[in-house]
């Protein structure tokens, strides 16, 4: 599966994005300037917050947990930064990062969770076909559109910064145009790689469910086609000719705002003489001024009352407000709490073994059996064949031999399937065995004789053909072991 | 898709409004992406070829065969995704058939195999073959149908004699000759003393070195029987409520008995009152005249099996023409077969008093019901030698194992 990669792909793309930001940020904000060490602390709490999110994240995660994550990254700002503007605005990178990979591994996730319900479709039902854009109309939206609504998304602020610093008449020198350039760049790759992995991923939960057939290494060969069309779709976007327009802002802004302006002002308003203003202050056209008498004391004192009540009332209210929540946070924090430890176990087996696989895992101690413990000096093949095959009772008629044979047979692949009927089925381990051929025929014609015949058997023949059956369990057994 | 073309459009207005690079770049991508690349591979598409790769199939009951279709980029661009699946008939399909997805690079082919499953005798076509081509976002999907149906011709079963209970007796192979006219080059009988004519290629040169006299090869005489096999396919013969399992033991005793009479020399002849099914038009059979009856000529060997099971495969009963037609027609055909074998699902009175009146006329009849009840118990177990004579084919149990 592809998902283990897409985390990955997930945190390079909301970190090219966020260091696009953060360098038009260094442009717009006096006095702060990007400094080099953002970069790892960027790419590092994207890598954490996606795979975080894809692999261990769930709503009984409690805030606790988010908050410890997200202060793993803040702290060494409040080390590293000069001053608390930068503080501030840094704080504001590391969080954009963090969220924005916390949002594509969430996806992730739920792309995974939200195909289960295709469990309950028979393979043949599922079809991955329509999984597009253009067939949205023939049911329910592609799952890979939360993909495209976030790539719009991005690449049209990335497009409104750029245009805010161009309006802004900043001067930037060529390593800083050079950086912009690479980081756009970089982003446009990184977002469609993203598209193209969760189309991928998508596909191959389709895939599993419908179990359909893949051609080995499809992935590789997806990847590698798809870093052609890539590179030369890039190459092309940025050789392409810009600044042509004919209807710039430039060259039709003059004309739209005069337009606009005699739209707005209208034809002038004639001025009659005498009726434009009213009269002075106390001329003819002003009432006079009410009169100012004292209020009696009992106003206040009512006016009094009903504001400490009204305050009353709502500060009950809103400490009532404040209790509820206060009791449901902690509520779901401390069922969220408990399974802290659970998750920390989780995260350090997971870590532990990326790193075995890393470093090929010499050292590595052998995975737990669940079942039982292994005696010393059993080995596992036979402990094995212990567990499966000594702890089944001896069948105890033909039918039961008949079960038994057919479960053995999967095993060694010569699967009953629905559509085969018992004399078929022998038919397929008469192929397959040496020494009894000729006991299946007989065998079978038994077990019709018992399955379907009207007449029993006699204790005689019934034993001959458990006899045979017998045999036949343990040629079934033993096959493949001679090879 | 109509919304994110109209984004598309947006993005390029902004670019040609505000005109920065990084707007034009935007909005060449949003234009390449919703625009370009859905047109540039409805034109791609237009160089892929797909075609089977297997030559016509005939298969047995219970046989396996893999049949492969070929998929294949003639240009150089890739596709992100393709998945084919074979149209295969129910009664073909030994498994749920499993769509095939690969991805194919450019100038590259891909062979999609499928596991057929013989089970029920008939006639079928594959196809058509459906293709879907997918890019690499999830922009679009394009479906093609494949329309190169391919017949697969599944043979009525072929027992040994033995499992359907009849004897070797039920079938004759070649027999002595009442004339001693033919010698039979393969059979040597003996050697005896050259005499006058005896041509000189008979000299037994070892016996003659022995002897001291010459010795020439004494042959038997045989002359191989021409037989015709008869077979009833008149629904109204049938019981309605096991038409499918007599229908189906009167073909399969009826290719049996073909295989053995050809195998044991005999010119075999065909005749039945069924009809073909359409799908069957393509392959090629020698039919004989142009009535309600299907007839093939005598003739020996295996293409003559092949094309007695052939017509087996693709046979069905009809309601119109009695069996009665073909027994009133063939006494007419005098001289064009020795021997007659009749498949039957009942031994109507009607049909034994036409054997009989054939016998009458020098034939040899042999019945062979594919019936559970026979009504003519005084013709069964007859003498060898017997003119006209009853059996029963009855699948043996375990038969099929």
């Amino acid at each position: 599966m592809i998902k283990r990669f897409l985390p990955f792909g997930a945190a390079l793309a909301s970190f090219c994005l966020v260091s696009l930001t953060g360098q038009y940020a260094a442009l717009f904000v006096q006095g702060w300037s990007f400094s080099s060490w953002l970069y790892p602390l960027l790419f590092t709490a994207a890598l954490e917050s996606s795979y975080f999110a894809a692999y261990f994240l769930t709503p009984q995660v409690p805030l606790l947990g988010r908050v410890l994550e997200l202060s793993l990254f803040l702290s060494p700002l409040y080390f590293l930064s000069a001053g608390s503007k930068a503080l501030a605005v840094e704080s504001l990178l590391v969080g954009g990062a963090w969220l924005l990979a916390r949002g594509y591994g969430r996806q992730f996730a739920e792309m995974e969770i939200k195909s289960a319900y295709l469990s309950d479709y028979p393979p043949s039902a599922i079809n991955w076909e329509y999984e597009s854009l253009e067939s949205k109309g023939y049911g329910a939206g592609p799952a890979v559109e939360y993909f495209w609504r976030r790539f719009f998304a991005f690449g049209s602020g990335a497009v409104v910064l750029a245009i805010i610093a161009e309006r802004s008449n900043f001067v930037l020198d060529s390593l800083t145009r050079v950086r912009l350039g690479v980081l756009t760049t970089g982003s446009l790759f990184c977002l469609l790689v993203l598209q193209t992995g969760a189309y991928l991923f998508r596909l191959q939960i389709l895939w599993e469910y419908a179990q359909a057939k893949i051609q080995p290494g499809l992935s590789r060969i997806w990847l590698k086609s798809l870093s052609v069309f890539l590179v030369v779709a890039l190459l092309a976007v940025n050789a392409a000719p810009v600044n042509y327009s004919p209807f710039s802002l430039e060259k039709i802004g003059p004309r739209l705002a005069g337009f606009l302006q005699r739209i707005l002002e209208g034809p002038a308003l004639k001025r009659e003489a005498g009726s434009d203003f009213p009269a002075a202050a106390g001329g003819p056209g002003f009432l006079p001024p009410p009169s100012e008498a004292e209020p009696s004391w009992w106003i206040a004192v009512i006016l009094l009352i009903y504001l400490l009540s009204a305050g009353g009332i709502v500060l009950i209210f809103f400490l009532i407000l404040l209790g509820f929540l206060i009791v449901e946070f902690s509520k779901k924090e401390l069922g969220g709490l408990r399974g802290l430890p659970k998750l920390a176990v989780r995260v350090f087996k997971a870590l532990k073994r990326v790193w075995q696989k890393l470093t090929g895992a010499a050292w590595a101690e052998p995975e737990e059996n669940v079942f039982s413990p292994r005696p010393a000096g059993v080995k596992e093949e036979f402990l094995f064949s212990r567990l499966r095959f000594s702890s089944w009772p001896e069948p105890r008629n033909i039918r039961a031999q008949f079960r038994r044979m057919v479960r053995l047979g999967r095993k060694k692949g010569v699967s009953f399937r629905a559509d085969h009927t018992a004399g078929e089925y022998g038919f397929c381990l008469q192929k397959k065995l040496k020494e009894g051929k000729n006991n299946i025929a007989l065998f079978i014609a038994g077990y019709h004789r018992v399955r379907y015949g009207r007449d029993r058997l006699g204790p005689n023949e019934q034993s001959k053909i458990m006899a045979l059956g017998s045999d036949l369990i343990k040629e079934i057994k033993n096959l493949g072991k001679e090879e | 898709m109509i919304k994110w073309q109209f984004l598309s459009m947006l993005a390029l207005l902004a670019a040609f409004l505000f005109e920065t690079r990084t707007a034009y770049n935007w909005a060449y991508l949003m234009l390449i992406l919703f625009f370009g690349l859905r047109l540039f591979q409805r034109r791609l598409t237009e160089q892929i070829a797909v075609r089977r790769l297997t030559p016509q199939l005939s298969l047995f009951p219970g046989e396996q065969k893999e049949v492969v279709f070929q998929v294949e980029n003639k240009s150089r661009l890739p596709f992100a995704w393709i998945s084919g699946l074979d149209r295969i008939p129910t009664d073909l399909a030994g498994t749920r058939p499993k769509k095939g997805v690969f991805s194919l690079p450019g100038r590259s082919r891909v062979e999609v195999p499928a596991l057929l499953t013989a089970r029920q005798r008939g006639v079928y076509v594959l196809g058509p073959i459906e293709i879907f081509i997918g890019d690499f976002f999830g922009l679009s999907t394009q479906r093609f149908l494949v329309d190169d149906p391919q017949t697969v011709l599944v043979y009525p079963r072929i027992y040994n004699l033995e499992d359907l209970n009849l004897t070797s007796a039920a079938v004759i192979g070649p027999i002595t000759a009442q004339k001693r006219i033919y010698p039979d080059p393969t059979k040597l009988a003996g050697v005896r003393p050259c005499q006058a004519g005896d041509p000189l290629r008979t000299l037994h040169w070892p016996a003659t070195a022995r002897t001291n006299s010459l010795q020439v090869k004494q042959f038997e005489h045989t002359v191989n029987v021409t037989c015709l096999l008869l077979l009833n396919l008149d629904r109204g013969d049938y019981e309605s409520k096991k038409h499918h399992l007599q229908t189906e033991l009167a073909v399969s005793t009826a290719a049996s008995l073909s295989a053995a009479l050809l195998r044991s020399g005999a010119a075999l002849g065909f005749a039945a009152n069924g009809v073909l099914t359409r799908r069957l038009a393509q392959e090629k059979i020698n039919l004989t005249g142009s009535g309600p009856i299907l007839r093939l000529r005598p003739r020996q060997g295996t293409a003559q099996l092949v094309q007695i099971l052939t017509i087996l495969a693709g046979i069905e009963t009809q309601k119109k023409v009695g069996f009665e037609t073909i027994l009133a027609e063939q006494s007419r055909r005098k001289g064009s077969a020795a021997f007659l074998f009749l498949v039957i699902p009942k031994d109507s009175v009607e049909i034994v008093s036409r054997a009989e009146e054939l016998v009458r006329n020098g034939y040899r009849v042999h019945i062979f019901v594919a019936g559970s009840k026979i009504r003519h118990p005084r013709l069964l177990h007859r003498p060898k030698e017997a003119p006209l004579q009853i059996f029963t084919a009855r699948e043996k149990e375990g038969a099929r194992l």
